[in-house]
């Protein structure tokens, strides 16, 4: 790990309030830089006089975002920040550029891209170009934070201090723990990280011990001056001066290196604090041990219980996955990911090299949209480091980075793009004299590895080591030499181990038999990371029977809901449903695949459509429209007879022949889509081949796509009657364009007079009516 | 609090979102079930609410007006299921639509019957709760609430356009 500048054996003390402190005049502090800055001079004076030596800019919301609409621009707001602070220093404190969340959510969650908070805090730190230090602060979202030091990192020179505001159950909003975002902030190489603002001193005592459990770089804390309350219409903080002050010695006895306060506390509680610890000795830093991933939503620790890498986002050897990549069908890879969290998974490893794709491209946008559904770390794979770079960019989180290996060449490539997004290494004990065929002589490459990722501050804890499973058909003894291997490096160098195991058994019957035995073995040995197919019912009881023997799963949990006997109403009802298409209607999901494809053996693929699917299909619809049956029953219909039809696609192969297509988007600022997705859901079941270019879609794209592709019937849906306007102007963009097309709308708050007003064709008042629609118009 | 919470009423209420008017099947109910206890594993519910001093002068449109005549003042309100629900239904949405829906409307049924629950405890002559978007009050009035309830805490957002997000959240105004 590369030294902090705030490494140095004292405490740093940090300024106290400074919105609270400009409270009485009655508008953001930000503009006083401007029309008052005296004000904030006699602010920042005062608490350098109270012993601050780092001054907190006052720019804490000067970003393009919030000033939009007031006479002031970013730059100007953020120079006269720094030089006021300048010159209150006077000389004896450090000016730190201030910098707070943009105030808009990142997408998926909300609609403001990565990139673009990147360049929105980027232009901050530019304009703070004179500042010696730079604070981001009161972060909640992980993915905020990081675009938040990326833009620092790379736009400035300066040491950073980033502090997070935690709840009461110690997350941030967006979900992550605390190991969570000391491993991303410590993986970005920032120089001191902490919390501030939320709590008072005496909340935070139970979550400090947490943060510095984990954290090895110099801890900031920046309490509030105790919780808020309303008294006469004002907020007050009520935590006194030597109430704050014994709080903060307690911390910095316990660990904390800079010490400040946020909101309501005033020079009078740096003063105190000050006085308070001037008799403690600061902690010296510790390197923490724990290996460490971790998403927008939670930590990984490694090393302590064995964990699973789902290994089937990767084309080697699967077709369809290939297809789908091919045809840039994100959702196919989507349910390979849902299906492997759902079995137990631990990690996604996300592997989408094709030779014949965007291989980066693909990367970004399967890592973000696996990480819109799914809260489970990412284990980011390929051979190239342009890929890996790319993904490692945008990934909200500290992810496993797939992989190095002990080449020069690769390590040269690989290893300064870890050092510098952070991640766990995976290690393979191959280099340009190939894989060793001794435990010794992987062992040694894995310790080249670690010696040549030291010259980039990357940590040992940061690297697992993979020994490489060779298959033991065409050499005996490639197993046991795994097996050594990881238990060397287990036992000597102390790193955490992973395997990709089923390469063990090619060429060999009964496969995951001896998979799954290999695995258990290397699981004895120390193996840390198994890279394998949770949806494997052999691999994934070795899995669960090794941890429960290792009093590893407490009170067996997994052990025994892994057993879990079936017992679904719908499976006994199925019973009495055998056909076809009284499968369907009951949409009975798991069972119309094998149904369609035990009567393949008898019918032909387009009886079966004709004389069972559609039948049932056009019932299910009338019962809906006769309110006999409901949205959810025509929906899991729909979804039975998808599955029939992908039996049928399976046995003859996918048809040239696709359905008259339909475009269908949510418009623009609206990012709620259920309502499309069933739209799309049900016109793809009535084989139309939908294009569905997702929510939150500007009209020129709309307008695109429909001329490009010629498509003749375009869905829109909005829920809010503010997405409404935006609606219309797809519509009108629509109309302008020399591309002739039929419009249908729906979504919550239309109805046919306002369908009307807005120049659509068609108000679609249920997914069904759409339905209907487009086969009358394009049929 | 969510020990509270009334899985019959928010069952009942998450089948009128749907438009669901007879009673359910056996797939239904049993969908019901098993989504209402995966949501409730994730459901971070919060609320915010405090006493305005504002003036209810100061707020806009004419019908919000007319629901605090008896009142004297009002309180700012907003309350939300949290953010992993949206990932739960986009998630499920992907493995089942059906499924996705059902859990869609208990998600909101389950923030209705938290916000009465919170309700309940106010001062007999508080209103019922009036949010950005009802009668004339504009949707743009969501930021001044989200602001008010300082919801960034709460985990609220709002968009440009007035949604909020998490989506299972509510704004409101409540006199008294």
């Amino acid at each position: 790990m590369k030294k902090s500048y705030f490494d140095k054996n004292r405490f740093f003390i940090i300024d106290g309030g400074m919105g609270t402190s400009l409270a009485e005049y009655d508008c953001p502090g930000e503009y006083l830089n401007i029309t008052n800055p005296d004000a904030v001079f006699a602010v920042q004076r005062n608490y350098v006089e109270s012993g601050a030596q780092i001054l907190t800019a006052n720019s804490f919301g000067a970003n393009r975002l919030k000033l939009a609409g007031t006479p002031y621009t970013t730059e100007e707001i953020v120079k006269a920040s720094i030089s006021i602070a300048r010159k209150a220093a006077d000389g004896k404190a450090l000016v730190s550029l201030d910098i707070g969340p943009t105030g808009a959510l990142l997408a998926p969650m909300g609609n403001l891209p990565f990139e673009e908070a990147y360049d929105i805090f980027a232009e901050i730190v530019r304009a703070g170009e004179e500042a010696d230090t730079i604070t981001i602060e009161t972060m909640t979202d992980t993915y905020e934070l990081k675009a938040a030091v990326l833009a620092a990192k790379e736009n400035a020179n300066k040491p950073i201090i980033a502090t997070v505001s935690i709840d009461e159950n110690g997350k941030l909003i967006c979900g992550a723990d605390i190991p969570a975002v000391v491993a991303l902030l410590e993986g970005l190489g920032v120089d001191a990280l902490g919390f501030n603002c939320g709590f008072g001193p005496d909340q935070f005592r139970e979550f400090f011990p947490i943060l510095r459990k984990y954290t090895s770089i110099p801890i900031a804390l920046l309490p509030n001056a105790g919780l808020p309350h309303v008294v006469d219409g004002k907020t007050v903080y009520d935590t006194s001066p030597s109430e704050f002050a014994a709080g903060m010695r307690e911390f910095a006895m316990q660990g904390a290196l800079l010490l400040g306060g946020c909101c309501g506390t005033t020079p009078a509680h740096i003063r105190a604090m000050v006085d308070a610890v001037k008799d403690v000795s600061p902690s010296p830093l510790t390197e923490k041990n724990y290996t460490i991933v971790s998403s927008w939503a939670r930590s990984q620790i490694l090393g302590d219980a064995p964990v699973i890498i789902g290994e089937r986002i990767n084309p080697t050897g699967k077709k369809k996955l290939k297809e789908a990549l091919r045809d840039d069908n994100i959702e196919y890879l989507l349910k390979e990911g849902i299906s492997q969290a759902d079995a137990g998974a631990h990690i996604l490893d996300v592997n989408v090299g094709l030779p014949e794709i965007d291989e980066s491209a693909m990367m970004k946008k399967a890592v973000f949209e696996l990480q819109s559904i799914l809260p489970l770390p990412l284990c980011i794979d390929s051979s190239s480091p342009e890929v890996l770079e790319a993904a490692l960019r945008i990934y909200n989180g500290k992810p496993v980075i797939n992989s190095v290996n002990g080449k020069q060449e690769v390590m040269d490539a690989v290893l300064p793009i870890a050092a510098k997004y952070g991640g766990v290494l995976v290690a393979l004990t191959i280099d340009e004299d190939g894989i060793p065929d001794t435990a010794e002589g992987r062992f040694k490459i894995a310790e080249k590895i670690v010696r040549e990722a030291a010259k980039y501050n990357i940590s040992q804890k940061d690297i697992m080591i993979d020994c490489l499973t060779l298959t033991v058909s065409s050499d005996i003894n490639a197993a046991k030499t795994t097996l050594d291997a990881v238990k060397m490096i287990k036992e000597r160098l102390g790193l955490c181990t992973v395997l990709g195991v089923s390469n063990v058994s090619f060429g060999l019957p009964n496969r995951e038999k001896l998979n799954s035995s290999f695995l258990t073995q290397a699981l004895l040995n120390g193996l840390s990371c198994a890279i394998m197919n949770p949806l494997s019912d052999e691999m994934l009881s070795a899995f669960l029977s090794y941890n429960a023997l290792h009093a590893l799963d407490e009170g067996f949990s997994k052990y025994i809901e892994s057993c879990g006997i079936e017992t679904k109403a719908a499976e006994s009802k199925a019973k009495d449903a055998d056909t076809l298409d009284e499968i369907i209607f009951r949409g009975l999901k798991n069972e119309s695949y094998a149904k369609t494809q035990e009567l393949l053996h008898s019918e032909k693929p387009l009886d079966i459509i004709n004389e069972y699917i559609i039948p049932a299909l056009d019932r299910t619809g009338a019962e809906f429209e006769a309110k006999r049956i409901f949205l959810p029953h025509l929906l899991a219909a729909a979804e039975t007879a998808k599955n029939a039809f992908t039996a049928i696609t399976d046995f003859v192969g996918p048809g040239e022949a696709k359905g008259e297509k339909i475009l269908l988007a949510t418009v623009q600022g609206d990012i709620h889509d259920i309502g499309k997705n069933i739209v799309s859901l049900l016109l793809s079941t009535y084989g139309f081949d939908v294009v569905d270019l997702g929510r939150d879609v500007a009209p020129e794209e709309i307008v695109r796509t429909a001329e490009e592709q010629n498509i003749r019937l375009v869905g829109l849906s909005a829920l809010m009657t503010t997405t409404v306007a935006s609606m219309e102007r797809t519509i009108e963009a629509l109309r302008r364009s020399p591309h002739s097309c039929k419009i249908m709308v729906g979504g919550a708050v239309l109805n046919q007079e306002y369908a009307d007003a807005i120049g659509a064709d068609f108000y679609g008042k249920d997914a069904l009516a759409s339905v209907n629609y487009a086969k009358k118009i394009l049929n | 609090m969510i020990t509270e919470l009334d899985k019959e009423r928010i069952f009942k209420t998450a089948l009128a979102f749907m438009h669901i008017t007879k009673e359910p099947d056996i797939f239904l109910k049993e969908t019901l079930e098993s989504a209402y206890s995966e949501l409730l594993k994730v459901s971070d519910l919060r609320h915010f609410l405090v006493l305005s001093d504002d003036d209810k002068s100061t707020l806009p449109g004419k019908a919000i007006k007319e629901h605090l005549k008896d009142s004297r003042g009002f309180y700012y309100f907003a309350a939300t299921v949290g953010q992993p629900a949206d990932v739960l239904i986009r998630k499920t949405q992907l493995s089942s639509m059906s499924r996705a829906v059902v859990i869609d409307a208990l998600a909101g049924a389950m923030l209705e019957d938290y916000c009465d629950k919170v309700c309940a405890a106010l001062p007999d002559n508080a209103t019922s709760r009036f949010s950005p978007g009802y009668g004339d009050m504009p949707l743009s009035f969501q930021h001044v609430l989200i602001s008010k309830c300082s919801a960034a805490r709460l985990g609220i957002s709002v968009l440009p356009s007035g949604l909020l997000v998490p989506s299972k959240s509510i704004t409101a105004i409540i006199g008294v």
